[in-house]
């Protein structure tokens, strides 16, 4: 078995003032290297998990490892959150410079980071995410998708193994989501970083190695991309839905021909022309 | 004569100075009753400035909106009248709340239209009624409800006025696919109930898609595009440059058709899609 970059173990999490707790028992791992999607309902806990992985919260009961590192523990709070990086729903709240480079230095600069590896790791992290010919730019003058690309970099900078995006496309045109699940993708791919990213949209996760779905504080399905959307009724019910591509392939299905497990275009369409050669 | 029609409008954000920008470039089209337009556009392309000015909350530079025929501002009275007549719902709505109760808050607006007590009364049940909020709910604060709770209290406040043109700039963003589904249902309801013109502006095209009528395009400050769902979707390649998107069964026509099937590339719906595919299919085997 790989080693387990993130570890949750029993845990459950309690708000103040709730009687109903936002996570019961949870348990999971996310091993080094994994891209892991989870999708869930308004409520349903997802934003929690993402709080809980570096130390922002802590479990009521149960424990959160990263690394190995018990995130209850407080000598561990700082390397938990140099480990593991967390990138919010809105750009707007996340930049806190003018100026692109400046943002980026943030997070590396309050790590006391040296001014030469400081300007490396800035202008790597901009590379890194496309964002490269606009570090000079005023962060107030971005669209959407290239702030979202900025706070990513400016997490990037700290060198963490392991990115947590909580609903990072939310607010964005669909050229901005292309270009951040790009960054993302690109990231997990060529730089092996492990990325749990969260997420409504049903069609962000077809290309995970794993997708865990939560409802109501739970894990209720946790598996590979296929494995997850062929669960087309307990989906519904837990109010989520398939990706298109996947309900287009259903109707295909009902009508007489079965394509396989296609989720998502590029699948369909090569499934499809089989078909019709074959 | 059309119902709403924006003739040749411009509009520009700190004119005079260095960082003027042109957020509307002579924009022109007109608008029935009982119409659902969905309105796409990139971010910054001008979709906000142009719902806004629909409303008159912004005048245009040169051009003009006329509401029946008539500038809405050719005079104060008649722009606070079309503020009524049409109704804008901003972006995350919510944070728009600000009254003691949910009821008070559905009633700020009808209350500014002059109804009486018993007026405002009736449209406030009335309006948390189309949008789903229980009965219950009407003496809580507002600032004691769910997010999706509070985003459909925002929006009655706008439905409670009765405008006959809805406009709602984004009002599913952040939501999950049911409470999506949700907000799309209690548009319907209104539009039934009322025969309101509405106007949709999203990011989703899948949900553009499934609910309007006609699709109109913005592109840098011009209507790029004006015509029904399927002619607007047809043209994915000019979409996507425009860096807005086509619904995944469109893009999945368009890349069948390229490779030389005998597809239509301009379906937009999942059941559309399955009946041509497999009448395709079935052709195909009929040939063998």
């Amino acid at each position: 078995m790989k080693e387990q970059l993130l570890k949750f173990e029993n845990v459950t999490y309690r708000y103040e003032d709730e009687s109903e707790p936002a996570l019961q028992s949870v348990s999971f791992g996310v091993e080094k290297g994994e891209f892991v999607v989870i999708l869930g309902h308004n409520g349903s806990g997802k934003s929690t998990v993402a709080k809980l992985s570096n130390s922002i919260y802590l479990p009521t009961e149960g424990k959160v490892f990263v690394n190995g590192m018990d995130t209850s523990d407080e000598n561990n709070e700082i390397n938990c959150r140099k480990t593991v990086g967390v990138v919010f729903q809105n750009p707007d709240n996340q930049i806190v410079a003018s100026i692109v480079e400046e943002d980026v230095a943030f997070g590396p600069e309050n790590l006391c980071v040296e001014q030469k590896e400081l300007r490396k790791r800035v202008d790597e992290a901009l590379q890194s995410v496309g964002m490269y010919d606009y570090r000079m730019h005023e962060t107030h003058k971005l669209s959407g998708g290239q702030k979202q690309r900025v706070a990513i970099a400016g997490i990037l900078a700290m060198r963490p193994q392991c990115i947590v995006l909580d609903e990072p496309t939310a607010m964005l045109d669909p050229k901005g989501r292309r270009e951040v699940m790009r960054a993302v993708r690109k990231l997990n791919e060529e730089e092996g970083i492990t990325v749990l990213f969260i997420t409504h949209f049903m069609e962000e996760a077809v290309f995970a190695d794993r997708v865990m779905v939560m409802d109501d504080g739970k894990v209720i399905l946790d598996g590979t991309p296929s494995k997850v959307f062929a669960q087309t009724q307990l989906l519904k019910k837990v109010g989520l839905d398939v990706p298109e591509v996947a309900r287009l392939a259903a109707a295909l299905r009902e009508n007489g021909t079965d394509l396989g497990d296609v989720l998502t275009e590029d699948a369909f369409v090569q499934a499809f022309s089989r078909k019709m050669e074959g | 004569m059309a119902f709403l029609e924006v003739r040749n409008a411009c509009y520009s954000y700190s004119k005079g100075t260095p960082f003027e920008i042109k957020a509307l470039d002579n924009c022109s089209f007109s608008v029935e009753k009982g119409e659902y337009i969905g309105v796409i556009g990139h971010t910054g392309s001008g979709k906000s400035t142009l719902m806004q000015l629909l409303n008159a909350l912004v005048t245009p530079d040169s051009g003009s909106v006329l509401l029946d025929g008539k500038d809405i501002n050719a005079d104060k009275k008649t722009a606070r009248d079309t503020r009524f007549r049409v109704g804008l719902v901003f972006q995350y709505p919510e944070y728009q709340l600000f009254e003691e109760t949910v009821s008070k808050d559905i009633a700020f607006g009808p209350t500014n239209m002059g109804l009486s007590a018993e007026d405002v009364h009736k449209q406030v049940l009335w309006a948390a009624q189309i949008v789903g909020l229980p009965d219950a709910l009407l003496d809580k604060s507002p600032f004691d409800l769910s997010g999706g709770e509070k985003r459909r209290a925002a929006i009655a406040g706008v439905m409670a006025m009765k405008p006959e043109v809805l406009i709602l700039d984004e009002p599913a963003a952040g939501l999950d696919p049911i409470g999506r589904k949700v907000i799309m249902e209690m548009i319907d309801k209104y539009r039934t109930s009322t025969g309101a013109t509405v106007l949709l502006v999203s990011h989703s095209m899948e949900t553009v898609a499934a609910a309007a009528d006609r699709i109109l395009v913005l592109n840098k400050g011009a209507i790029a595009m004006d015509g029904d769902v399927q002619s607007v979707f047809s043209r994915a390649d000019e979409l996507i440059t425009m860096g807005l998107d086509v619904p995944a069964v469109t893009r999945i026509a368009v890349k069948l058709k390229n490779m030389g099937y005998p597809v239509d590339a301009g379906v937009y719906s999942v059941e559309e899609a399955a009946k041509m595919l497999t009448a395709v299919l079935r052709a195909k085997e009929g040939t063998r």
